[in-house]
């Protein structure tokens, strides 16, 4: 994932979650960031033929 | 060298993984006070994309709208006049709890087994809603001249006639119907003449000071109301106002009856 899709997507997240009523946490980039934090974790192990 | 390449890689990108997760924390943590302040600046974005929405999609919706049968249209029409008189009623329903609730407050009273909850069984349709009869009789403890409220303790009606199972209640508010009331503002006591649906008449010497929104109390009973004074006609000619008093709530309409034994 490259950085500029990554900040796209933080973004984007960060918009819906002051437009939407998250006042508490954000929570749509929170569930962004577990899931990049998964896909750095997982994608070493992942083979890829290229 | 390849070997101090890859360190100084590793490196560079642990710093720039540590920054990134100090800011996710801090975000997260003055969340709150972050929103605040970003929403302005979000704002334009949701209204005008919210308006773009609504443009995609009305335009499909009157092309349906143009190609369908008046009849189709007429049955929607009512459909939606019906769901604003159920939505207008559930609105006056909560408002009427919360007025109740607070009423309760203030005044220190309960609900409690003393107060009868009694159900409209026929209303006199004949002599422009004179009389109710209720769900409620003798063996209920209901006894004549007790005074019957609504919700929000609005004084409406006496009872004139007790049976076994129910009792009829004249309401306050039929016409020819003398009820005194006190203005809360003033104090000054009103003689109220009944004119049907809940409202009232009175005459008062001009220059009274009565105001629109003032509200009427029972004069025999200051915990209960009658009203609110809706509109005062002044007539600079005559020597008295014309004052038009209206209850919260409609006896004819109401589906509850309460009555303290």
């Amino acid at each position: 994932m490259s950085r500029h899709t990554l900040l796209i997507l933080f973004l984007i997240t960060l918009i819906l979650d002051i437009s939407l009523s998250f006042i508490r946490l954000p929570m749509f980039t929170l569930i962004l960031c577990v899931i990049v934090i998964l896909y750095e974790i997982v994608s070493p192990y992942i083979y890829s033929p290229s | 060298m390849t070997y101090l390449s890859d360190k100084y890689n590793n490196k560079k990108r642990r710093s720039y993984y540590f920054v990134l997760a100090i800011i996710l924390i801090a975000l997260f943590y003055f969340w709150p006070s972050i929103r605040a302040k970003l929403y302005p600046y979000v704002q334009p974005i949701i209204v005008s994309y919210s308006k773009s929405k609504n443009i995609l999609t009305f335009i499909p919706s009157s092309i349906h709208t143009y190609f369908s049968s008046r009849n189709t249209l007429s049955a929607q029409n009512t459909a939606l006049l019906l769901t604003i008189e159920r939505l207008e009623n559930n609105i006056a329903e909560k408002d009427a709890i919360i007025r109740e609730n607070n009423i309760l407050e203030t005044s220190g009273t309960q609900l409690t087994s003393s107060t009868l909850v009694m159900y409209p069984l026929i209303r006199d349709l004949t002599t422009m809603y004179s009389t109710v009869v209720l769900s409620k009789g003798f063996k209920d403890g209901v006894e004549e001249n007790s005074l019957v409220y609504l919700r929000g303790r609005q004084a409406v009606c006496t009872i004139v006639e007790v049976s076994d199972r129910t009792s009829l209640c004249k309401l306050l508010s039929a016409s020819g119907v003398t009820t005194e009331g006190v203005v809360a503002s003033s104090s000054l006591v009103l003689s109220l003449v009944g004119n049907g649906g809940g409202s009232f008449i009175s005459d008062v010497v001009r220059d009274t000071g009565v105001a629109v929104g003032d509200v009427i109390y029972l004069a025999s009973n200051p915990t209960m109301t009658l009203g609110q004074i809706v509109n005062i006609t002044r007539n600079d000619q005559a020597t008295s106002w014309r004052v038009y008093i209206r209850g919260l709530y409609n006896p004819v309409t109401s589906s509850s009856f309460y009555m303290n034994k």
